[in-house]
């Protein structure tokens, strides 16, 4: 594992995606060239079926690229398998998701304390309550999933990510299952979160005026990346 | 510390819970149902032992080596000796005194080994042994010989005092007839008779009693030192009377083991297969915030030792404490249930459980572990759910190895495999069968029923497995209820309601007619009074007995050197079964019960010679009888032609039946006939009836468990497609199905998919039971017409109403409700 460039937290060279079907492969990204500099905010917008969700997959280590180079807070992934992939994001990585994948069995705080608690952590506890507190939901740190709201559901899982004070973090449609209201001020919360970590924060969306509010903008259309960055 | 956090994390999620109580109840059923079968086997074995007298009886015509003794006395074996010899016993003195030829048993001090003597004395009735230089005597000789308690016997050279009757020796068994009328007195009193002398016949008997295994340990020990002149037997062993019933309740009681591991294990399979489906969310969030996959398997090993830990010590604590109630409930039909923890149940219910969680979770975890992190993000990537055929063959060795270790019975569980795979092959030709026939039925039929044919057809993996969990489930039950009927039924019919309790001896033929009209006078059922002439077998084929069978073993001695009871009857009698030749044609012809044809090496056309107090006949072998010997009716080794008996003087012998209210009758029948002596078997009876009894209670019991195990199996089947189901209720109902169309279409393919299991399953059904009777049982197969009438009804009902109760609270609450949860849910 080479240590590259540290400015940036994550660097795409040439990264593609093919999947095997029954008669031919099929290209689900195209050759992808991306960098992103730490403590930044970026946004890939994109109509359903372009492929963000497998870029957003293979930026964050979650899959690996069938061609390329990854390079993910300094370390090349693209050759990890996935325990070692696992090991990179570990504490540095956080994520948002679309349906908000809370543990249902698990409270509020027990949820956000999660990745915490899975980098041993002595601490895991207070801060996610200090993360709970921020996101508004102390009071509701003992509720289950099933009894919050989708926007307090989605809170939970904000500070969830925010939790190991991560320097990245992926947000994957974070404001797809809410109304615009709530997802307003999701969204805020996020920016906000960011402005005070300084964490660098990557968002999946087909809302392009959430995509606007992010420093480097890139559109996604047919498998292939293009920065529209004004 | 952080794994407990996980663990105990799990536990709060419905799916462990469900996860736990199918191993629990797969524990407690395995448990349950092998421990049953132990402890029952234990109770009836214990009861069977008091109608033996002794756990192991070893007997010969020569006292066993000290060794032995000394061998058993370390093993902690309680021994009674016991010397029996036939002698003259004489009441009074002079020439004239009346004598008779009686069976004397020497008894020692730890007489009776097993069950109770009990005689009747002047001091009323007691269990105690009658003093040195006492007496007690068979009630028959009380006729024989006009004595009275008080009166003094001379046995050889010793005089006796009668003290007692007997009325009830643990060890006679059933034998009724033929046997001469028994004296016990104490073997301290044998010396002073001066009867036992260097080559008296004489026979030694060693009653042993003690543990389980140290009576194993014994047997083993023993068996290979001894000789032929001796024979060591215990209640399972073939010449015991009850020792077939004991044996086929121990195979069903095993049988039913086995289904239960089967049904609870491919229960627990169908559950965790959904529990691993429902942890794929949180195994791909755990990898994507760094859980390395070494974690996350030591994450769910502990989550599955501490499943399989609790379930264990709670399922077996939950069935020991069960138990205990039905022991106490069943107090009075099995006095001799004592529950205890049956360590090697447990370690059996610990094993299958482990090994099914080996099995069939196996796999479904690995698949689990497999769930990729970028499944959060790409929604569910499909996951390879192709299960190669090795690991099927390996699963399908690890089952029969299974089967086997319950078993421990290569036939029973090569049985079970067979009806298995058949099972399996029914299954597959029916669902393939399905698609081309369900099509054209549903034609221009309502929408719900072509609604329930496409879901039928569409689900047809599913399908396929749901048909073989249902054929497997109403195997089981139909089996089980089939098997423990046949069984209960041939129990019966040794001891048919009304059976005889009652045998008159000894009438005269001038009171035949005068008997017989006393008994129809007091409403007393009669039946056929079979003659009875006492002779010998002197000859076989005009060869002297005596020469033939000095080369045989000692057994075969003892069969022929007594007199013998003969008799003639027109037509085959009761409970008798021919299985060679044909029953008495014409004259000078005799039947013989076949075990005693084979010792005597006798066989059809061979002739026998009788002798008659001296006068001499003979009858020509015509056919051989399986005689029934556990019945209480009158049963011949020899029938014979009138023409060879009517020469000489018969006396009768009558069986009929007295209820309760009757009883007092027999003493106005001794005092109207007192030449006759009477015999009461009601004891015996209801001894054997105890037995019955027991057997049927466990057979029941086992049934019931079965049965819940089946239902078991339903239910997580069902709950494990409600996923899908609930999709496609919630798509319809959106659409605009009304919820009446979904009902019907619901209830229609679980009717569909009953009828077809429970017609698979009837014809399994029927292989095994005619597997089971001939091979296991050595009885008759019967086809069963109720079987096929109401099988598949029965099965397609029960399959529905569950299916029904299963999916009815999805059915009731509406599109949008479900909807909602969904989204709500994540």
């Amino acid at each position: 594992m080479t240590k590259q460039t540290p400015d940036y937290v994550l660097h795409a060279d040439g990264i593609s995606k093919l999947v095997a079907t029954r008669d031919h492969q099929l290209t689900i990204l195209q050759s992808t060239h991306l960098k992103v500099k730490s403590g930044t905010t970026a946004s890939v917008v994109g109509a359903s079926g372009s492929g963000k969700s497998t870029l957003l997959s293979l930026l964050a280590g979650l899959d690996r690229p069938s061609d390329g180079q990854m390079t993910l807070l300094g370390q090349r992934i693209d050759q990890l398998n996935e325990d070692e992939r696992a090991a990179v994001r570990a504490g540095q990585v956080g994520f948002v998701f679309q349906s908000f994948m809370l543990l249902p069995a698990l409270t509020a705080i027990e949820n956000a304390m999660l990745p915490a608690e899975l980098q041993g952590l002595a601490d895991a506890r207070e801060r996610a309550m200090h993360w709970l507190d921020k996101v508004g939901l102390a009071d509701r740190a003992g509720h289950k999933p099933s009894e919050l709201s989708g926007g307090e559901q989605q809170r939970v899982a904000i500070a969830r990510a925010f939790v190991t004070s991560p320097k990245l973090v992926f947000a994957d449609e974070p404001t797809g299952n809410l109304d615009s209201q709530t997802g307003e001020a999701i969204n805020q919360l996020l920016f906000d979160t960011h402005a005070e970590l300084k964490t660098t924060l990557i968002l999946v969306t087909h809302d392009n005026e959430l995509a606007r509010q992010c420093q480097f903008q890139y559109r996604m259309q047919a498998g292939v990346l293009a920065e529209i960055t004004p | 510390m952080m794994m407990l956090r996980a663990v105990w994390q799990h536990w709060r999620q419905t799916e462990t819970w469900l996860l736990f109580s199918s191993v629990l109840l797969a524990i407690f059923a395995c448990y349950s149902l092998t421990s049953v079968g132990v402890l029952m086997q234990q109770s009836l074995v214990r009861t069977s032992a008091e109608l033996m007298g002794a756990d192991r009886i070893l007997s010969a015509t020569r006292p066993a080596e000290a060794d032995w003794i000394a061998h058993a006395e370390q093993h902690q074996l309680r021994i009674s000796e016991q010397w029996s010899f036939n002698s003259m016993v004489f009441a009074g003195e002079g020439l004239d005194a009346p004598m008779q030829l009686v069976s004397t048993k020497a008894v020692d001090d730890n007489y009776p080994a097993k069950g109770e003597l009990r005689a009747a004395t002047e001091q009323g009735q007691i269990s105690s042994l009658p003093n040195s230089g006492e007496v007690y005597a068979d009630q028959r000789l009380r006729d024989l010989l006009q004595i009275e308690l008080g009166d003094s016997l001379e046995v050889g050279a010793a005089k006796f005092k009668l003290s007692g009757w007997l009325l009830q020796e643990p060890d006679t068994g059933f034998s009724l007839f033929g046997n001469l009328p028994s004296l016990l007195i104490r073997l301290e009193d044998v010396a002073a008779t001066e009867i036992v002398q260097p080559g008296s016949r004489l026979r030694y008997r060693y009653l042993l009693t003690g543990n389980e295994q140290a009576l194993s340990e014994y047997d083993e020990w023993i068996k290979p030192q001894l000789s032929e002149i001796y024979r060591y037997r215990g209640v399972t062993d073939d010449d015991f009377a009850l020792s077939k019933s004991l044996k086929r309740s121990d195979t069903f009681l095993r049988l039913a083991g086995l289904l239960t591991v089967l049904l609870t294990l491919a229960a627990m399979a169908v559950i965790c297969r959904r529990f691993t489906e429902r942890q794929r969310r949180e195994v791909a969030l755990l990898k994507a915030f760094g859980q390395s996959r070494k974690h996350l398997i030591r994450r769910y090993a502990a989550l599955m030792t501490s499943v399989l830990a609790s379930a264990t010590v709670i399922g077996i604590a939950c069935s020991y404490g069960a138990l205990w109630v039905l022991a106490d409930q069943v107090k009075a039909v099995m006095p001799h249930l004592q529950n205890e923890l049956v360590l090697s149940a447990a370690l059996l219910s610990v094993i299958a459980a482990c090994g099914g969680c080996l099995l069939f979770c196996w796999r479904p975890f690995q698949q689990l572990l497999a769930t990729p992190s970028s499944a959060l993000i790409q929604g569910n990537a499909q996951l390879d759910e192709q299960v190669s055929w090795r690991w099927r063959l390996l699963q399908g060795i690890a089952v029969f190895g299974l089967l086997l270790s319950f078993a421990k019975d290569w036939e029973l569980a090569g049985l079970l495999a067979l009806v298995g795979v058949v099972s399996l092959v029914l299954v597959a030709l029916a669902s393939m069968g399905l698609i081309a026939g369900l099509n054209r039925v549903s034609q221009g039929q309502q929408l719900s029923w072509r609604l329930a044919v496409r879901n039928v057809q569409r689900r047809m993996t599913e399908n396929r497995l749901l048909l073989a969990g249902f054929t497997l489930a109403s195997l089981m039950v139909m089996s089980i209820f089939y098997v423990r009927g046949d069984l209960l039924n041939q129990w019966r019919e040794q001891l048919p309601s009304g059976a005889a309790n009652r045998f008159a001896l000894n009438i005269q033929q001038h009171q035949q007619q005068a008997f017989d009209d006393w008994l129809v006078s007091h409403g007393i059922e009669t039946s056929y009074m079979y003659p009875i002439v006492r002779g010998r077998l002197s000859a076989i084929n005009g060869e002297p007995v005596q020469q033939l069978v000095s080369k045989e073993n000692d057994n075969a001695r003892r069969g022929i050197r007594r007199e013998l009871s003969l008799t003639m009857r027109p037509e085959l009698p009761e409970g008798n079964e021919l299985s060679e030749g044909t029953f008495l044609t014409g004259p000078g012809e005799v039947s013989i019960e076949t075990r005693l044809a084979d010792r005597l090496d006798v066989n059809l056309g061979d002739v026998l010679t009788f002798d008659m107090a001296g006068i001499a006949a003979t009858a020509t072998v015509t056919s051989l009888r399986k005689v029934d010997w556990n019945s209480m009716r009158p049963n011949f080794y020899m029938i014979l032609s009138d023409d060879v008996l009517a020469p000489f003087a018969a006396s009768y012998l009558a069986s009929f039946h007295l209820t309760k209210d009757q009883t007092s009758l027999a003493a106005d029948l001794v005092r109207q006939f007192p030449n006759v002596t009477l015999l009461d078997v009601d004891e015996a009876i209801s001894r054997v009836e105890s037995v019955i009894k027991q057997s049927t209670l466990a057979m029941t019991v086992v049934l019931v468990l079965v049965t819940v195990a089946a239902a078991l199996l339903l239910i997580a089947q069902i709950r494990a497609g409600m996923d899908a189901r609930q999709q496609e209720l919630i798509t319809m109902q959106t659409m605009g199905a009304r919820r009446k169309v979904l009902v019907r279409s619901t209830l229609f393919e679980f009717l569909v998919l009953g009828l077809i299991a429970g017609g698979v399953a009837v014809i399994a059904t029927e292989l095994l039971l005619a597997g089971l009777f001939v091979w296991l049982f050595n009885l008759s197969a019967q086809a069963h017409f109720s079987l096929w009438l109401i099988g598949p009804g029965f099965a397609a009902i029960i399959i529905t109403a569950v299916g029904w109760q299963q999916c009815r609270q999805l059915l009731r609450e509406g599109a949008l409700t479900r909807l909602r949860q969904q989204i709500s849910g994540g």
